[in-house]
């Protein structure tokens, strides 16, 4: 048994508010100690601050995007080399950086679980080799559907919902996956009959089905399967002024069922102004403050170059025109979806981008509940993940906020009510947005906590005046009571697994899915399913199978 | 028994192939091509490894191997024509070895790595192509030459979802199709022939006329080349999808990249109002090689690791003049090493390609002597390989990973 000892917990789950105590790991979970028990290590961690390990709950780790991200941004990764030390491999990339990289920088900032918010199901297995080569932290993805013929076909046959139930279900176990994503419902599908643009309400004219409908089924399909994670929604009309509007229907489309927007800075723009690009995140927050049933997560930008990676092929080739450099790679996918890869450079003095940053703080200070908003950059699209350390002092220190306000294009910071917005964020809050809140979204009993039986998943920090200083570099991280990280350098590589859940459904609809695999699909649906056992060969353990309720 | 197979001998990777094992050997479905059934039918490789000639253990084989690459002061690991496990295993040992990792599939296209770096392009997968394509444009002579099925299973499936049942496709080349292919087809494609030279300026009067809808003007042999160029414009107007199919192989190798470039231009001004994409067909090792490689270094192309760093590696002519001891791994195409005359181990299911190499280790072939992994064409789709026969072979990742655990 390990004894941390005096540490100040923060443990938004257990309602603990910057309490001092001890925490013990056992056996690489968190315990209470009993009489047999003996210690084997006393760490004093007097003074510090102590979190459950970060949880980013939407980062495009692995999978082709990612890739042909790092292909296209070979500049970065010849400039960005990183060397490589006694337990850690060589890599290279500061934006999209190379598999074992992003685990080292992860766990040096505390974090130990990521999920892949993008995993098409034809390309699940990619993702998940690509992941079991990120070290340091568990594992997951959202498996991608609402864009592929045959969930299409199904609706617009008006199949019965029961087996679109089981149609997700079926996919989420073939892709093992720990939930499901939309990305631009039926929009990606429209691209590859060339319609350019589609609206909440707008028909694919192949399906004449519009995003409502197939939103709807997969926001029922998920609720009745007992999904823990809501449906993961990436809107229609991401980046056009005045698409807050399409978010605010998105929000009624649920109906008050369960939902997650994501990258939310992206879809709350108005077209107000001389230049018809202004802030709607105040329009958002209150349709979110107003909407229990549903969560997001930010997508902050921050200035800089990066890369952004989507599965919205409609919006990524309308904006492969801004790319910088000046490449890009798009791809339809196998009549599932698609993708699309356009580099960007995000410049404080441009005005676009300077309200771009507005916008994500302004929703993060307007949306009243903490747990129902996650600390995301949509890494890399708003900017890597690396720049975490340096949001949360945004968020938790508002003379340093303004500071920034200060230097960006001064039109942006005119129009926007930022400096006005007095909250600052709390340790206990930022502990909820970056640990907390995920775990719960996702159905992650047994992490995010600190409460007993919890898996010893721990970032102890030095405090500075300084936010960005202090979370950018833990002094402590353990990963299943494993200690991982000292003094913010990588000391060890611990073992890891991959979250997945597994809804019950009917087999059953095999029987449609090997008919239309046979006859239209390129690849024997046999060896479409990734199945758990060749899935733990990879991983080199055993997956981690999550309650559905 | 017949059990399902994966074929791993092109970058198709057709799964709907059965395989029967009989004493005589292992027997293909009869869907199975001559590709497929030479590479099925080769002997399994052999049991024992051999040091200068002489037959010694897999271990003793794999020390030898390790103290060559010790010893280099500029090791390459080269040919890299193996399944994803072996091409982790690869990576790995070419850290701890400060090596050059060189994959065949590179210095035969003649790649220009700055090229690479710098298109941007549309592209598409072999499932949009059977469903969706409308117009097919192949692109060089003999594009499907290693592809042999690509005709039977992507251009002409009994079924698709958007163009009915046996669809009728607009078929354009650009380049000369082979008999094999003629034969394949239904009806005669619409052929603009020429020369290799006469493809990067068939492609450019291809983007003129699209672009600017004027008729050529010249008269004589050019005007009637001309002609077929504006007829195969007007044809691409009306298609509601075209898919432009390439391979690099059988691309001209002084030009072909310039010829991929010109391919990619187009088909990103082509989507400007329609919808048009890409499709190249590479070998599925080499593929793989750049996925694996681009997630787990950052690099795409030739890999070098050294001084604990990883870059891009010169051009393949300066690391194979530069090499003072190779490890070549051959084995899903069986290409031969180079000539260098350095130290050299081989890692390879067929001994004979192995002669001049101070040491053979022989390895099991991916999908028929063991379980494995590969990328398709398309780089999206990976699918599984399965162990067809039974034998005690070791996989190249076996075998890669015993060298690195005896490296002194």
């Amino acid at each position: 048994m390990i004894r941390l000892k005096g540490g100040k917990v923060y443990d938004p789950v257990n309602g603990i508010d910057g309490k001092v105590m001890d925490l013990y790991l056992r056996d690489g979970r968190l315990a209470l100690p009993g009489p047999r028990d003996k210690t084997r290590q006393v760490i004093d961690i007097s003074d510090r601050i102590v979190m459950a390990g970060g949880i980013d709950a939407h980062t495009h780790i692995g999978g082709g995007k990612v890739d042909l991200a790092k292909l296209l941004l070979s500049e970065d990764h010849a400039e960005s080399r990183i060397r490589k030390g006694t337990y850690t491999h060589s890599g290279s990339g500061s934006v999209s950086p190379s598999s074992f990289i992003s685990g080292y920088r992860y766990a040096e900032m505390g974090y130990t679980s990521c999920f892949e918010p993008a995993m098409l199901p034809v390309n699940a297995r990619h993702a998940h080799l690509e992941m079991a080569d990120t070290p340091m932290v568990d594992t997951g993805a959202y498996v991608l559907l609402g864009n592929d013929d045959f969930l299409l076909r199904l609706l617009r046959r008006k199949k019965d919902q029961q087996l679109v139930q089981d149609y997700v279900a079926w996919s989420i176990h073939a892709s093992r996956a720990m939930g499901v994503k939309v990305v631009n419902p039926g929009g990606i599908n429209a691209f590859k009959f060339n319609q350019r643009k589609l609206d909440l309400d707008e028909k694919n004219s192949h399906y004449e089905l519009t995003p409502r409908k197939i939103l709807d089924a997969l926001i029922q399909a998920l609720q009745a399967l007992g999904v823990p994670h809501p449906l993961h929604v990436h809107c229609c009309n991401l980046g056009v002024p005045g698409n807050y509007a399409t978010t605010l229907d998105t929000i009624s489309a649920a109906a008050g069922l369960p939902m997650h927007l994501t990258h939310v800075q992206f879809h709350s723009y108005g077209k107000e102004g001389d230049r018809k690009f202004s802030s709607a995140a105040a329009q958002l927050a209150e349709a979110v403050n107003a909407n229990p049933n549903v969560s997001v997560d930010v997508g902050q930008i921050m200035f800089g170059q990066t890369v952004t990676i989507s599965g919205d092929t409609m919006t990524q080739y309308s904006g492969h025109k801004h790319a910088q450099p000046g490449k890009w790679a798009c791809m339809d996918i196998e009549c599932e979806a698609g993708c699309g890869v356009v580099p960007f450079r995000y410049r404080d003095k441009n005005f676009v981008n300077a309200l771009q940053w507005c916008i994500g703080l302004e929703l993060f200070l307007l949306i009243d509940d903490p747990w129902r908003v996650f600390l995301t950059t949509d890494h890399p699209n708003g900017a890597p993940f690396t720049s975490y350390p340096h949001l949360i002092r945004l968020l938790m220190d508002r003379s340093f906020r303004n500071d920034m306000l200060g230097t960006i294009n001064k039109a942006a910071a005119a129009s926007s009510v930022l400096s006005s917005i007095e909250r600052e964020y709390s340790l206990y809050e930022i502990a909820i947005l970056t640990r907390a809140a995920p775990a719960r979204s996702l159905g992650l009993t047994d992490y995010g906590h600190l409460g007993e039986g919890a898996h010893a998943d721990i970032a102890v920090y030095k405090p500075d005046r300084n936010p960005e200083k202090m979370f950018a570099k833990p002094e402590y991280v353990f990963k299943r009571g494993e200690l991982c990280v000292h003094n913010g350098k990588v000391c060890s590589i611990p073992k890891t697994t991959t979250h997945v859940v597994e809804p019950e459904y009917d087999p059953g609809v095999e029987k449609y899915l090997r008919t239309y695999f046979d006859r239209y699909m390129t690849m024997n649906l046999d060896n479409y399913k990734l199945s758990r056992e060749e899935l733990e060969a990879y991983n080199q353990h055993a997956l981690l199978v999550h309650k559905c309720n | 028994m017949k059990t399902a197979v994966t074929c791993p001998f092109c970058s198709l990777l057709c799964d709907d192939l059965s395989a029967q094992v009989t004493a005589a050997g292992i027997k293909l479905s009869d869907n199975a091509c001559a590709q497929a059934i030479q590479g099925f039918s080769a002997p399994p490789p052999p049991t024992r490894a051999r040091l200068k000639g002489k037959p010694v253990s897999i271990k003793q084989a794999a020390a030898a191997a390790g103290r060559i690459l010790r010893r280099a002061k500029r090791p390459l690991i080269a040919g890299l024509e193996t399944d994803i496990d072996g091409l982790r295993a690869a990576l790995r040992l070419g850290e701890k070895t400060s090596a050059t990792l060189l994959p065949t599939h590179e210095w035969n296209a003649r790649h220009i790595p700055g090229l690479l770096r710098t298109r941007s392009g549309f592209m598409t997968t072999l499932a949009e192509l059977k469903n969706r394509a409308d117009t097919v444009i192949f692109v060089g002579n003999n594009v499907t030459a290693r592809h042999e099925r690509f005709i039977e299973r992507l251009i002409k499936p009994a079924h698709t979802l958007f163009l009915g049942k046996n669809p009728a496709r607009q078929l354009i080349w650009l380049g000369r199709p082979s008999r094999r292919e003629r034969e394949q087809l239904a009806r005669p494609p619409v052929v603009v022939d020429g020369k290799d030279a006469a493809l990067l300026n068939n492609l450019a009067l291809l983007r003129h006329a699209m672009l600017s809808g004027t008729r050529a003007t010249h008269t004589g042999t050019k005007a009637a080349g001309n002609k077929r160029i504006a007829a195969v414009a007007q044809l691409l107007r009306a298609a509601n999808y075209g898919v432009f199919v390439w391979s690099a192989a059988t691309l001209p190798a002084d030009h072909a990249d310039l010829i991929i470039d010109a391919l990619m231009a187009l088909v990103w001004e082509l989507n400007q109002q329609q919808r048009f994409a890409g499709l190249s067909l590479d070998s599925s090792s080499g593929v793989s090689y750049r996925n694996v490689a681009t997630w787990q270094t950052g690099c795409h192309v030739g890999i070098r690791f050294r001084n604990g760093y990883v870059s891009a590696a010169m051009t393949p002519q300066a690391s194979l003049a530069e090499a003072d001891g190779l490890l070549w791994i051959s084995g899903l195409a069986d290409t031969p090493a180079p000539a260098l005359d350095v130290p050299k181990v081989v890692l390879a299911a067929d001994a004979s390609r192995a002669d001049d190499a101070d040491v053979y280790i022989p390895t099991g072939v991916p999908g028929v002597d063991h379980t494995g992994n590969l990328f398709r064409t398309d780089g999206v789709i990976n699918l599984p390989l399965k162990q067809v026969r039974a034998n005690r072979s070791h996989s190249a990742a076996e075998v890669l990973s015993l060298i690195s655990e005896r490296l002194t």
